[in-house]
């Protein structure tokens, strides 16, 4: 037995496959924090990251015909963000490498905890990396790609794909070790 | 991720995004909504759409900002001279032949304000036939009533359209028997029709009886006739089938490419220059819309409709076209006259001679406001890069209104440095269609605006045949300023 949220989301999606817009309100508002949650790791800033996800949103009614009903929809939105996200930050790439920071505050708040780490706080870290860098640490790390998909995804070679994600990864155990230090 | 710190803060950043909210929901879907479904709906139907209305509207204006042209000008035609002169004595050799009534025929469009100013009737002809001496004193009367003194008008150098006007009217309340007061043109007629006309001189079946009397305005004789003066009434006498027989105007416009296989189309403005063996060059606009249907991946077929407005210019000279004509017309028509015509027509005009005018051919102007359907093959060099491409292609198409002007100064005898101007004019509207009577050669640059092609195009059209009821040939060359509208996005 489905749960209730379940059976929702399946109605959801029928009606939305349907072409009703007042079901693609509420899928898009069911799903928004999701989407924005994976747009903002890519983005590290919140309107870039609203575009990201109201594009694939977009992209999503406008394929909800393609969409097996079987398979979950939550990972389907997902690969529809992200692959918005690279699209974009592949149109952006030179603006994306120069970008300012934005946050004034302490790189990490609660440096000794990771688990007390906030949306925030992640962030902030991000930031302190190359674009390039992020989003491969993005896709390898947290999205589940290989190296050679990171690869074609970013028309880069994949032993780039690795060196990059090797280098975020150090950038990021200083900064985390730096901030601890600092506190301790 | 093999470092414990890794993996804690991976599994952190996925537990915090994965998990995210955010408030915002509602102000997220209205910029959703700025886009969608607007957006998905923004279909080439709907380029299409609003572009089609754009280019009708341009059309629509560019008929009536075209079309008013002509109309200013043919007012300025409109207002002859009222002056009746002595008759050209060509009259009086073949109009006794009628019974009296003098025969004038009219030219047969029923639209054109010729068929109301029909020549009202030959006084100077009864006289002629009566060996007397046309009754220009009358007439003089008449003018003298209008204006106080007929020398006056005999005598001014050029006499002012305005003024004309006046006189006119005053002619006719002072003149009862005369209808229409205004010198015909009719007696300008398609040079294409001459040799026919040459075969039915004796037979105007076709013509408009005057039975009024009164004389024949010079302007009407030196419409046809400006150098010679012998014959040239001959060519008037066409039967009125003839000058329109080619009437048919096609104005069924679906095969205008705009459905099948559209890709894209575009509206245009063009700045272009006629020219004319002998003709002044004269600087023209049009307007017209487009359609590109793609044959290949560099190669479309290019076709749409065109309004244009064109004019040449004449100094003191028919366009080479109608003076060929004119003269082979001539020398029919003068192997034709019997001896008895010549006898008499000599005498007439020794006769009357002594008043007559002498006309001479100061300007000559044509206008056409053409309606034009280019269809042409257009290759690009690199159509996903770049909008260059050539064009070669053919025109057809019609002319809306055509009007013809001959400026002609008149000295009189007795004052040779005296003189005054008379305009003479023809025309016509959807005459007849001509296919495939022009080449067309362009090169086109253009520049990618918001998807869409803004296209600098400079053309050359040849023409291989002539153009019009006057059958001038005229070409053009220019530059197009074209905007495209991308049907679909390459």
């Amino acid at each position: 037995m489905h749960p209730p949220q379940r059976i929702a989301e399946d109605e959801l999606i029928r009606q939305c496959k349907a072409g009703s817009l007042k079901y693609q309100e509420l899928l898009y508002k069911q799903f928004y924090g999701y989407a924005m949650g994976i747009g903002l790791r890519y983005s590290l800033n919140r309107d870039d990251a609203l575009e990201v996800v109201n594009d694939a949103f977009i992209k999503a009614f406008n394929s909800m015909g393609n969409y097996d009903i079987t398979k979950p929809f939550k990972a389907w939105l997902r690969t529809i963000v992200v692959n918005t996200a690279i699209d974009r930050r592949r149109k952006d790439l030179k603006h994306q490498l120069n970008i300012e920071l934005d946050g004034a505050g302490p790189i990490i708040s609660h440096v000794n905890a990771i688990d007390s780490l906030g949306v925030q706080d992640i962030l902030n870290m991000m930031k302190e990396l190359p674009a390039i860098q992020i989003t491969i640490f993005n896709l390898y790390e947290i999205d589940g790609y290989n190296h050679d998909e990171i690869a074609d995804m970013l028309n880069i070679p994949a032993s780039s794909s690795r060196v990059y994600l090797s280098r975020a990864k150090e950038k990021l155990r200083k900064l985390i070790k730096t901030e601890t230090q600092n506190h301790g | 991720m093999d470092d414990p710190l890794d993996n804690d803060l991976k599994n952190r950043i996925r537990e915090v995004f994965d998990n995210y909210h955010d408030e915002r929901a509602d102000e997220g879907w209205q910029l959703l909504r700025e886009k969608y479904p607007e957006k998905a709906r923004r279909s080439p139907v709907l380029w299409l759409w609003w572009g089609s209305a754009a280019a009708v509207l341009l059309l629509f204006l560019g008929i009536l900002w075209l079309n008013k042209r002509p109309e200013k000008e043919n007012k300025l035609v409109g207002n002859k001279p009222g002056i009746h002169h002595p008759i050209n004595p060509i009259i009086k050799s073949i109009e006794p032949q009628k019974n009296g009534n003098a025969i004038i025929e009219k030219n047969g469009d029923a639209d054109n304000a010729s068929a109301d100013s029909v020549i009202n009737s030959l006084q100077s002809q009864k006289l002629a036939d009566n060996k007397q001496l046309p009754k220009r004193p009358d007439n003089k009367a008449h003018m003298g009533k209008a204006n106080g003194s007929s020398a006056s008008v005999e005598t001014s150098n050029t006499i002012a359209n305005n003024n004309s006007v006046a006189r006119e009217k005053a002619e006719r309340n002072n003149e009862p028997t005369v209808n229409k007061a205004e010198p015909s043109i009719a007696a300008i007629t398609p040079t294409k029709t001459i040799e026919k006309q040459n075969a039915t001189i004796t037979k105007p079946d076709n013509t408009t009886k005057v039975d009024s009397s009164g004389s024949v305005s010079a302007q009407s004789m030196a419409a046809v006739k400006p150098n010679n003066g012998v014959n040239m009434l001959d060519q008037s006498k066409q039967p009125g089938k003839t000058a329109f027989a080619n009437n048919e105007v096609p104005k069924n416009k679906k095969d205008l490419g705009y459905r099948g296989r559209l890709i894209s189309f575009g509206v245009y403005a063009a700045t272009y220059v006629n020219y004319a063996s002998k003709s002044n060059s004269q600087v023209n606009e049009g307007i017209g819309i487009s359609s590109d249907v793609r044959i290949s991946r560099k190669l479309n077929l290019s076709t749409g409709v065109a309004i244009g407005q064109n004019s040449l210019s004449y100094n003191g000279q028919l366009p080479p076209e109608q003076s060929k004509l004119l003269a082979s017309a001539n020398g029919l028509t003068s192997n034709a006259a019997s001896g008895k015509e010549s006898a008499l027509a000599a005498q007439a005009y020794s006769a009357n001679s002594f008043y007559a005018a002498t006309p001479s051919l100061k300007n000559y102007t044509a206008s056409l406001v053409g309606l034009e359907i280019p269809i042409n093959l257009k290759y690009h060099f690199n159509p996903e890069k770049t909008a260059t491409f050539v064009s070669i292609g053919v025109s057809s198409g019609t002319f809306i209104n055509e009007t013809y002007t001959s400026t002609y100064a008149y000295t009189t005898p007795f004052a040779s440095n005296l003189s005054q101007t008379t305009d003479q004019s023809l025309q016509q509207k959807f005459n007849s269609f001509y296919f495939a009577k022009t080449l067309n050669f362009s090169f086109g640059t253009g520049y990618r605006i918001s998807g869409n092609d803004l296209i600098v195009e400079p053309f050359v059209k040849y023409p291989i045949q002539g153009l019009g009821s006057q059958q001038i040939k005229f070409g053009s060359g220019g530059v197009n300023l074209k905007f495209n509208f991308q049907g679909r996005r390459r």
